[in-house]
């Protein structure tokens, strides 16, 4: 929403920002190469102001080339972290993803923890549990959208339930909280009937993605990306996973995954292989916190203090990395002389952008859906 | 596995190459002239003993951030990480502007849209070819 100070009737709606970012189709035909026709597609993801486009070069229905138009890149958040405090900042970087602001905000937090030599303020099993529940919802909200592009509205209805069980948990969960705004916790009961229901549905959900064959058509042998190929564009999670290698953080994060979780791997490296490993994520993701609901008895959000960590730095560079559901997300802090701090950060989606290019060259037109739904993306993340 | 990466890479390249070595517990973190950033790279990606084959980011920071304040160039590090082995690296350079910064392109897809901002930001890295 923009707004003057001087001229009220500049500002507008989000409806009207909805209605007025409208998607553009343009189509020309190339000068040079007559067969090829070149189409814009903007924005292709969301509706808000941050129009990032795709321009395709098409020889019928075949996709035979593809540029990502990203406009302007603000970079707006690691500016503004700069005059912010500690606990300002991490409420603060929850905007980027507003889905799954938690992963964000628990890397924030451990590159300050680390920048000021700090202990963590929050016990491993309720951070990881916390972590574990955003994943699979993240997860779940992604594969409706799979299932709705590729047209099975039963199962796309029926992970939507699913989702509904995990709703209550992934609120409270979702983010960090500051201590004056957090919601009520919930008691152990509510949060073992709501995953062990989520779970069970889950697990018929895969059961029934198994039978079906039209997905296997829609998915197999589209967007393949082969291990170097991912490593090349800075892709990590399930773009390495789904290349039979078992890279993922949180089987190296010991201090914090005290429980090993369980990590799938497959082999094709195209969007099939990558989406059944969102399933068996989900479900690894449920058995993890339900064997931790065994040693927890007590659901409060993760919460933090206003003057948290307003201490002086003790190193002049710390970084910290955490599994998001999409690949490595990661915090930089540079500390200078006079204590000044520059913050980077890594955003899995960013690099996922960058490669749609090679991920839809050689698809049909009519995938190019189903493939961006299958990215589990948003523009926020993509321009920071 | 080795616990200084000056060294090996003096063993490997050659004396010189690496002119600072800062590793702490975030991981290893060493300088290098602003001419040998391709060569060095292509050996980190492809050394058996290393394989830092996943480029995690290129990262602009302003002049005194790494160094002492009377260094008045952008220093860049680029930060890379090995999926089959446990080790992250941040390699930096200066920017004086004095001569081109190589183009990572050639080893790195996903080092086009982070040299792009740092052209932006006035940085001179050479252009990584045809755009598609």
């Amino acid at each position: 929403m923009t707004k003057s100070t001087h001229d009220d009737s500049l500002i507008i709606s989000r409806l009207e920002q909805k209605e007025l970012s409208n998607i553009k189709f343009f189509s020309s035909r190339s000068e040079f190469f007559p067969l090829v026709t070149t189409v814009l597609l903007k924005p292709i993801f969301g509706t808000l102001p941050i129009n990032i486009g795709l321009h395709l070069h098409l020889i019928g229905n075949k996709i035979i080339n593809a540029r990502v138009d990203r406009g302007y890149y603000h970079q707006a958040m690691e500016q503004t972290f700069e005059a912010l405090s500690p606990h300002d900042a991490i409420i603060a970087i929850g905007r980027i993803n507003i889905k799954a602001p938690l992963f964000y905000q628990v890397t924030l937090m451990n590159a300050y923890l680390s920048l000021l030599d700090e202990k963590p303020i929050h016990a491993p099993r309720m951070l990881t549990s916390a972590m574990e529940i955003v994943r699979a919802y993240h997860h779940l909200n992604v594969v409706q959208s799979i299932l709705l592009c590729a047209e099975l509205e039963t199962l796309a209805t029926f992970a939507g339930e699913c989702e509904l069980f995990l709703k209550q948990p992934f609120t409270l969960f979702s983010r960090i909280f500051s201590t004056s705004s957090a919601p009520e916790p919930m008691s152990s009961t509510e949060m073992s009937v709501a995953i062990a229901e989520a779970l069970q549905r889950v697990e018929e959900l895969s059961h029934a993605i198994n039978l079906e064959e039209q997905l296997v058509k829609r998915l197999s042998r589209k967007g393949i990306l082969t291990q170097a190929l991912a490593c090349s564009w800075g892709l990590s999670g399930h773009y390495i996973r789904a290349n039979r290698q078992y890279y993922d953080l949180r089987n190296r994060e010991l201090n914090l995954y005290e429980t090993p979780i369980k990590v799938s791997a497959t082999d094709g490296g195209d969007a099939y292989a990558r989406f059944t490993l969102r399933i068996a994520e989900i479900i690894a993701s449920l058995i993890y916190v339900q064997h931790q609901l065994t040693v927890l008895d007590n659901f409060s959000p993760l919460t933090i203090e206003s003057n948290f960590l307003a201490g002086a730095p003790t190193d002049r560079y710390a970084v910290s990395e955490i599994e998001g559901p999409e690949g490595i997300i990661k915090a930089s802090i540079f500390v200078n002389d006079k204590e000044q701090k520059v913050y980077r950060l890594r955003i899995p989606a960013y690099y996922i952008a960058q490669a749609i290019p090679q991920l839809v060259r050689q698809s049909d037109l009519r995938d190019l859906t189903i493939l961006l739904a299958s990215l589990g993306i948003t523009a926020e993340e993509i321009d920071k | 596995m080795f616990t200084s990466l000056k060294n090996f890479i003096d063993s490997r390249l050659g004396r010189g190459i690496v002119l600072d070595d800062f590793s702490n517990d975030a991981g290893f973190f060493i300088r290098i002239s602003s001419h040998n950033l391709l060569s060095v790279a292509f050996f980190l990606k492809n050394d058996p003993d290393l394989r830092l084959a996943l480029l995690d980011q290129i990262i602009l920071l302003p002049p005194g951030f790494l160094w002492p304040a009377e260094n008045s160039y952008n220093e860049i590090v680029y930060q890379l990480q090995s999926i089959k082995l446990p080790y992250r690296v941040s390699v930096t350079i200066i920017d004086d502007g004095k001569r081109m910064i190589q183009s990572l392109t050639s080893l790195y897809a996903g080092a086009e849209w982070h040299e792009d901002e740092l052209r932006a930001q006035g940085c001179n890295i050479e252009e990584s070819g045809e755009n598609i």
